[in-house]
């Protein structure tokens, strides 16, 4: 019986015949250029993951729990599709597109559609401008490692305080797609030890054309998964005092908990970190936990939350940032008076 | 891909192979992408279906090995000829390295800190938390509207409740079909 290390050796050595890997003029043109600053690699990283053809399996580590899945991302006539194919149960399939995010179970054969307002990657969550980032993080080349064997530069983007967490890209060098990223706890220690979230390639290709797969509705739309966008002006509420670099990007009023009345959203980010802040009426009958008064929730992977009442209703917080965000926007936040 | 292969495949993964035919199958692996492709699917499937330390879990070793890796990339570098046949197609299909990887993501998740996992089982984990029905006791009682809600609010927050694995939040899902 061979060891099994030996296994592991002797397939690097039988797979180091297949293609490319690094493109060996890499280091050439290196020499011939300026070195790329973090900021442009992160840059270039925002295009291509939106016009690239590339596949793979896509392992996602999410409040302790490990998910790997199949990833399929095409890009054709300036349109561009995003799947993901579960390899654990329950079986499912992610579809997004313009404007649109399909969920399809294939045991049940129930699709969710959601419409959400913006059009973020199932990866990673890069502005497209880069540049908005800079209020609220450094941005460091920190060096180059190898991911799956493949080289790739390191970005950290550091908080400049201890509203949001830090954030590490591992941006593979030849087509800037980002094979690694995670969100470090705010204490900055053991970064690739312990991360709040990560997200990592185990292989992936990248092709000149992958087609769009046509998703068919296999049910009406559901009233529930509606949205309707607001102006910022229309909630009935105001949050003051927002961390350094957060703005309210979006607000919108749907039906949640097949319940009548609809909830209201407010959608505030920094450019990486997204915090919702959700409030609706106050509900009468139930227990004591759904109307508790400045709860904190425990966290799900970097998501906090943080649940207050205000008059007659219920507000709460939550986002991929540290608990005392969360807390912080919920305590500035008023009622408008519509008289 | 013949039922032979892969059951060497998954022979291979469990250690359960004899040596000459681990040499054989590792030549057809180098010859055969589609091949080596299967066996990094089944490693990735395996090890989190598995949900247990997969085949080495020996910290130490997987410290050894990804510092090799690391170490020793520039054996792997393909040759400038082969990259003239196939200047645009850029496969990684590094199994062993994946296998290594995928190794390191599981020991980690082993490693997570009980808190973490504590957010789970109280807040998203149990389906019966998010059901309207069977509610066996008082305490879950109390906690599934709260989880009902917060199971929505993340849903209407980003895309990351669909690529979770946690039943309740599909269960979730279902229930609201079947409600409709």
């Amino acid at each position: 019986m061979i060891p099994p290390f030996c296994l592991i050796f002797a397939l690097f050595f039988f797979t180091a015949g297949l293609p490319a890997i690094a493109a060996p003029t890499d280091s050439a043109n290196a020499t011939q250029e300026p070195p790329l600053t973090g900021k442009q690699i992160l840059q270039k990283t925002a295009q291509s993951l939106r016009h690239s053809n590339f596949q793979g399996t896509v392992v996602f580590l999410r409040n302790g729990k490990l998910e790997p899945m199949q990833y399929i991302h095409a890009f054709n006539d300036g349109l561009e599709q995003e799947r993901l194919l579960s390899l654990n149960s329950p079986l499912r399939e992610m579809v997004r597109e313009a404007g649109k995010v399909s969920c399809f179970y294939q045991k049940s054969h129930y699709q969710r559609v959601e419409h959400p307002p913006f059009n973020r990657s199932f990866l990673v969550d890069l502005p497209a401008d880069i540049g908005i980032l800079e209020t609220a993080y450094a941005i460091e080349l920190a060096g180059e490692e190898n991911i799956a064997l493949v080289p790739t530069y390191v970005i950290h983007l550091n908080p400049i305080d201890k509203f949001r967490y830090p954030r590490t890209f591992w941006v593979e060098k030849r087509h800037f797609l980002p094979l690694q990223a995670i969100v470090s706890p705010l204490d900055g220690t053991a970064i690739e030890s312990d991360p709040l979230e990560q997200m990592v390639f185990t292989d992936f290709s990248v092709k000149d054309h992958i087609p769009f797969v046509d998703i068919q509705p296999t049910q009406p739309p559901d009233p529930f998964n509606q949205i309707t966008p607001l102006p910022i002006t229309a909630a009935n509420f105001a949050v003051e005092r927002l961390p350094l670099g957060f703005s309210k990007l979006f607000f919108n009023r749907r039906l949640m908990h097949n319940e009548a009345r609809p909830v209201d959203q407010m959608v505030l980010s920094d450019g990486l970190a997204w915090v919702s802040i959700y409030m609706e009426y106050k509900k009468t009958g139930l227990a004591h936990t759904e109307t508790a008064e400045n709860i904190s929730i425990p966290p799900v992977g970097a998501i906090h939350f943080y649940s207050r009442t205000l008059g007659d209703f219920e507000f709460t917080v939550m986002g991929d940032v540290p608990p005392k965000t969360v807390k912080q926007i919920a305590e500035n936040i008023q009622l408008r008076n519509r008289q | 891909m013949n039922n032979q292969l892969k059951q060497q495949l998954s022979e291979f993964l469990d250690d359960q192979l004899d040596a000459q035919t681990a040499l054989n199958l590792l030549r057809e692996i180098q010859d055969d992408k589609q091949l080596a492709l299967t066996l990094n699917r089944y490693a990735a499937i395996g090890h989190a279906l598995k949900n247990t330390p997969p085949i080495f879990d020996d910290g130490t070793f997987l410290a050894a090995v990804s510092a090799q890796i690391q170490q020793e990339p520039s054996y792997l570098l393909p040759t400038q000829s082969k990259q003239t046949h196939e200047p645009r197609r850029y496969q990684v299909l590094a199994a062993a390295a994946s296998v290594a990887l995928v190794v390191f993501l599981g020991t980690q998740t082993l490693h997570q800190p009980t808190t973490r996992e504590s957010v789970t089982n109280v807040a998203l984990s149990d389906p019966k938390h998010l059901t309207t029905a069977a509610r066996p006791n008082a305490k879950e009682a109390e906690l599934a509207p709260l989880n009902e809600r917060i199971h929505d609010y993340l849903q209407a927050h980003n895309n990351g409740v669909y690529t979770s694995s946690d039943p309740g939040l599909h269960q979730a899902a279902k229930v609201t079909a079947y409600s409709k």
